[in-house]
């Protein structure tokens, strides 16, 4: 079961003009079949980024995934040639995208769309990949199917776009779901319905999602276990029960609300980094600028995730020594 | 329904309100939606030229030199030229030409552009750099000049002018169509398609194209008046259609000789070129109108 989906050291650089940056960094991420695995972080962590990885849809000059493997029922997506991942995207692993008033075609009707991507994928007549689409959208609990077929996405609000979007994204029979902050640009209202929607169908169809946002609340509803991504590192991940009762991180605390909102020291950066004499870039914990407990051994070795309990792994220095859970009851107010 | 679906009867119904809706904006312009009923008017006449023309004998070769240089008569309604042939058929059968030979240059300088600026606009690197460099070495010439010198390389024909229209006028399709490329391809639905899997040559051509011709249907609705008046031009420089042929650019080339003592002679295919290019023009900056949300007057 472990190994249904499996990222195995992952390493994504954007080589720019400015430099090389590193923005995924992961040693390792485990999807069990049937569950809603969340990712949590804040815009910039690489979350997007990680998504679009596993389809292979990141645009290559400024991305280079350096090395790793993402491991599929038994394949490396990374490893596949290009007619071999466009059988999986789609068919069995589809993604979601952030923005549903940018994510479909203007100018063809949504009938359209769906019919196109259905008889593209499964070879239908067009009567059945007709009757095909419709059962899709009465599956995505759009009231009229029949009319919402023949608008154009312009006529339909967000909510009922994304909806769409989930419909042709699960025309194909996927059994992975990337969802990548579906809900992002929707009202409170829709959010919740396009979430139940999202578990709805997931109950129904049996399938496995990942759900990315960087609303960790969003995140709790969805789904059973949550890792938390910061700078492109994996820092805490377990059970969403445990996070949302025991962070551990001082990151996922600050997330959480559990400590005061964390002061960025932006501007102290490079201060600090003067002033600890820090050297090589690499070799720190990568929250260790901002982070208000930091320790001495924090700049000199990047943590590594490290077993709380069963299913519970958190990336910090002072969890080994327990010191963090000591001060918990002295920190928040 | 009976066979067909009802789907695909709702599906048609709707683009014919799309077009409906575009013809009403089109005539909310009164100048565009004259300038069409002009186009309309001479596509008509181009068909059935050599029907309605009163001497058709004198479109090519028939001399008749008893009537030559006449003024405009009823019988003669632009006059006769220096041989007595009918100017009025003659300048009646140089609009086929004369559109026909614009439509097969705009229709090919389509084919060869857009897939081509299409393809360099979604692959981006090296591909892009090639053509696009290409392109450029073409665009650093005049168009007119470009087309002059292929034309005279080609030898003087009506054929190798066309010819040579198409090979001086993709390039400015090819810049057009990769520019719009370059902005539609990074928009979150081709993402999306990539990511449902569909291959590239469907997402080029189903989802990019459709979203970026609009301005390359402008261009070349305008490029028909453009390139009417470059044809003519290279036929009056001598480079285009050959003598007996009823082309405008080389009535009006023939004519000089006799401008002082036959004004009609110029005239009339000087004046059918003019509102020809006119009407072209107009009705790309009516589609313009039309087509293009930013100038969306409504």
């Amino acid at each position: 079961m472990s190994n249904y989906f499996e990222i195995k050291d992952l390493k994504i650089n954007f080589e720019t003009s400015e430099g090389i940056k590193n923005v995924i960094d992961i040693n390792e991420l485990n999807l069990h079949k049937g569950e809603t695995f969340g990712i949590v972080g804040e815009s910039g962590s690489g979350k997007s980024v990680l998504a679009m990885s596993i389809l292979r849809i990141l645009s290559s000059p400024p991305a280079l995934i350096k090395s790793g493997k993402i491991m599929f029922k038994g394949k490396n997506l990374l490893g596949l040639k290009e007619k071999e991942i466009q059988k999986i995207r789609g068919k069995e692993i589809s993604m979601i995208f952030q923005d549903p008033r940018s994510t479909l075609n203007p100018v063809f009707t949504v009938g359209q769309q769906i019919i196109n991507v259905i008889r593209h994928n499964k070879f239908l007549s067009r009567k059945e990949a007709e009757e095909e689409a419709l059962r899709m959208i009465k599956l995505v609990k759009l009231p009229d199917a029949k009319n919402t077929l023949h608008k154009y996405p312009n006529e339909l609000s967000g909510g009922q776009r994304q909806r769409i979007i989930i419909a042709i994204a699960l025309s194909c029979g996927a059994e992975l779901l990337i969802a990548d902050e579906p809900t992002r640009n929707l009202d409170v209202t829709i959010q919740a319905g396009i979430l139940k929607l999202i578990n709805e169908l997931k109950e129904e169809l049996k399938i496995t999602v990942l759900f990315i946002a960087n609303n960790v609340n969003l995140v709790f509803i969805v789904s059973s276990r949550v890792a938390v991504l910061y700078k492109g590192k994996i820092i805490e991940i377990g059970t969403s029960q445990e996070i949302k009762e025991e962070p551990i991180h001082p990151y996922t605390r600050g997330l959480l609300g559990i400590v005061s909102p964390v002061e960025r020291e932006i501007k102290n950066l490079a201060e600090a980094t003067l002033k600890e004499g820090i050297k090589a870039e690499n070799s720190i914990c990568p929250y260790f600028y901002e982070c208000k407990k930091r320790i001495e051994i924090c700049k000199k070795i990047s943590p590594n995730l490290t077993k709380v309990n069963n299913g519970h792994w958190v990336s910090c220095h002072r969890v080994i020594d327990r010191e963090v859970d000591n001060e918990s009851t002295s920190i928040s107010h | 329904m009976s066979k067909k679906s009802n789907y695909y009867n709702i599906l048609v119904k709707r683009r014919l309100e799309t077009l409906k809706e575009y013809l009403y904006l089109l005539k909310q312009n009164k100048l565009t939606f004259a300038a069409l009923i002009i186009i309309l008017f001479l596509i008509i006449i181009s068909i059935i030229a050599p029907i309605i023309a009163p001497f058709p004998l004198h479109i090519y070769g028939a001399v008749n030199p008893q009537d030559k240089l006449l003024s405009p008569s009823w019988t003669y309604l632009f006059g006769t030229d220096e041989m007595g042939r009918d100017l009025f058929s003659r300048v009646l059968y140089g609009t086929r030409i004369s559109l026909l030979g614009s439509l097969i240059a705009v229709v090919m300088g389509l084919f060869i552009g857009v897939p081509l600026g299409l393809t360099a606009g979604f692959y981006g690197g090296f591909i892009d750099e090639l053509v696009m460099r290409i392109v450029d070495m073409f665009l650093s010439f005049p168009p007119l000049l470009l087309a002059m010198a292929i034309a005279a390389f080609l030898g003087p024909s009506l054929q190798n002018a066309i010819i040579a229209l198409i090979i001086s006028w993709w390039p400015w399709y090819t810049r057009l169509i990769r520019g719009q490329v370059v902005s539609i391809k990074e928009r979150e639905f081709v993402r999306a398609a990539r990511a449902i899997g569909s291959p590239s040559w469907q997402i080029m051509y189903k989802h990019i194209l459709p979203n970026c011709i609009s301005p390359v249907i402008v261009q070349a609705s305008m490029d028909l008046g453009g390139i009417i008046l470059t044809l003519a031009a290279l036929s009056f420089l001598g480079l285009g259609a050959q003598a007996p042929i009823p082309e405008w650019g080389l009535i009006v080339n023939t004519s000089r000789t006799y401008f002082l003592k036959a004004w009609w002679y110029g005239i009339f295919p000087g004046m059918a070129i003019f509102i020809a290019v006119l009407c072209f023009n107009l009705l790309g900056d009516g589609l313009r109108e039309v087509l293009d949300p930013k100038t969306k007057k409504y």
